[in-house]
């Protein structure tokens, strides 16, 4: 019984730091950059499009532990899997529109990735709670 | 014992997966800092699939993961 209680908050504990360190690192590089990380601050819309990818791939990364552990079911990792495929492509309209110039497009379409990802890191978040 | 044993269990699984997310920002930035460093605020094509690797590999491993999962109990 202990055992099981214990297993369970350690996830939770775990889960919630990585998530909540992915977060603040995106929103630190995003605002001002990271000297510790050894990252640079992006400059202009194209770089910040960049760490857009690294932070799809830890939600990815995520999901896939919590399906392996069992934690979520099948259709749930699938649902995630569409949201990130979804925010994949936007991440790529954004920068085609930036490529093409047009700066006001590339950062609407940036803002609403941005949404659909902390959509995702909601529902793991949600997930690592249980 | 056991909580010690468990609370470096613990630390160790954390390492690992900020690892995992610090690795990825990382090679984002390395492509970036070597833009910044050439005077360009623009990526080359292959820099950007660089970039796109860091997305692109963990989702298929995610989708790989889905399909050998076993189907959802009803």
């Amino acid at each position: 019984m202990y055992k099981v209680v214990y297993s369970k908050s350690r996830k939770q504990v775990v889960g919630a730091y990585v998530v909540i360190l992915a977060v603040i690192a995106f929103a630190a590089i995003q605002l001002q950059g990271c000297a510790q990380l050894g990252t640079p601050v992006p400059q202009g819309t194209e770089q910040s499009i960049a760490y857009l990818y690294p932070a799809i791939g830890s939600v990815a990364d995520e999901t896939t532990s919590l399906l392996q552990a069992g934690k979520i079911k099948k259709s749930e990792a699938q649902n995630v899997l569409t949201i990130l495929e979804q925010l994949r492509g936007l991440t790529n309209v954004a920068k085609d529109y930036v490529k093409a110039g047009d700066e006001g497009k590339a950062t609407a379409t940036l803002d609403l990735a941005k949404g659909l990802l902390k959509q995702a890191q909601n529902f793991i978040t949600t997930k690592k709670g249980n | 014992m056991v909580p010690i044993i468990a609370g470096a269990t613990m630390v160790l699984e954390g390492i690992d997966l900020v690892t995992s997310i610090l690795t990825k920002l990382q090679a984002a930035g390395s492509i970036i800092q070597k833009a910044q460093s050439e005077g360009r605020t623009h990526f080359t094509d292959e820099e950007w699939i660089e970039v796109q690797k860091t997305a692109d590999v963990p989702m298929d491993k995610l989708r790989a993961a889905i399909a050998a999962a076993p189907a959802d109990k009803v």
